[in-house]
């Protein structure tokens, strides 16, 4: 599986995925947090899932009772939190930035 | 008419794109998510509209699906690694419209610059230019210029026994003499004439 390509936007939705690695996220939550619009947001979180770095669901809850449609949930796997986090660091070694890369955060929890 | 505009007609297209902005929203995305993959659809219709009941507001949830609408192409070439045939097509007479303009502007820049150069040269393509975007003058029935009282007019000459002549000829004359009309009323030997003004001017 090749990587995706790198982006800003990119790698601005890793960073967000990789605050709270355990805890799933909906795109317009993502895109919220990174800054970002929806038109750039979808294309890269397809990127991210077909080379594996993203898994994703759709939650299950009563759409009625909750009066709105299902949202589909996004998640790093090992794998592309190991790489998010090495390519965040290269970058931000790169731009001779002040480290971004949050650490592991074991207490985030699912939905 | 511009107050009209500003406190009733403007007012009322903003309610209206309240009201119905969400229908639109959820059309439009559903339209969108036909042009990704067959095996994609159902699940992108599913995320997107759950997406779209997240965004407060009608006329944000408009905004929303547009831009979603506008990464149709992107999320396509994500999902599959490659561009799909309507998008190649797309770009492809996109880059010969973009062609023709730069090299429309570079002719009518050079052609510019050699009238600039050529005050003569000039004056003709403005006459020429004229020539092709006025309209003739409308002919009028009362002029002192013979010239302009002749009028091309569709006649057929005919008699009993034979077909009908379609010709135009011009009426009016330049002089005292009989014109080319009348001189063709006689030779043709035709027992009656008539006469299609059709649209004058």
């Amino acid at each position: 599986m090749h990587d995706p390509r790198m982006t800003l936007q990119t790698l601005a939705i890793l960073k967000v995925l990789l605050s709270k690695p355990l805890e799933p996220r909906y795109g317009l939550d993502i895109a919220r947090e990174a800054g970002l619009k929806g038109g750039t947001l979808y294309p890269a979180l397809a990127r991210l899932e077909r080379a594996g770095w993203l898994t994703s669901f759709q939650e299950d809850i009563d759409e009625a009772a909750e009066g709105r449609r299902k949202r589909r949930y996004y998640q790093l796997t090992g794998v592309g939190a190991t790489k998010a986090r090495q390519i965040l660091e290269a970058e931000t070694r790169r731009l001779s930035l002040p480290s971004f890369v949050p650490g592991p955060n074991p207490s985030g929890a699912g939905p | 008419m511009k107050d009209i505009f500003l406190w009733v007609v403007l007012p009322l297209i903003l309610a209206e794109a309240v009201l119905v902005g969400p229908w639109i929203a959820e059309r439009l995305l559903r339209w969108g998510t036909r042009w990704l993959p067959e095996e994609y659809r159902e699940r992108y219709t599913a995320d997107w509209l759950g997406e779209l009941d997240a965004v407060p507001g009608s006329l944000f949830k408009l905004g929303f699906a547009i831009r979603v609408l506008l990464s149709v192409p992107a999320t396509e070439r994500a999902l599959t690694g490659r561009d799909a045939l309507w998008v190649l097509i797309t770009k492809r007479l996109l880059d010969l419209a973009a062609t023709g303009l730069v090299m429309a502007v570079m002719a009518f820049t050079r052609l510019g610059g050699q009238l600039r150069s050529n005050p003569e040269r000039a004056e003709a393509f403005e006459q020429r230019i004229k020539q092709q975007f006025t309209r003739p003058p409308k002919p009028s029935w009362t002029t002192d210029d013979p010239e302009k009282a002749l009028i091309p007019v569709n006649v057929e000459l005919a008699n009993e026994s034979e077909e009908a002549l379609p010709v135009t000829v011009e009426l009016g004359n330049k002089s005292d003499e009989p014109g080319p009309a009348w001189k063709l009323l006689e030779e043709s030997g035709a027992e009656y004439l008539r006469l299609d003004f059709g649209r004058i001017g």
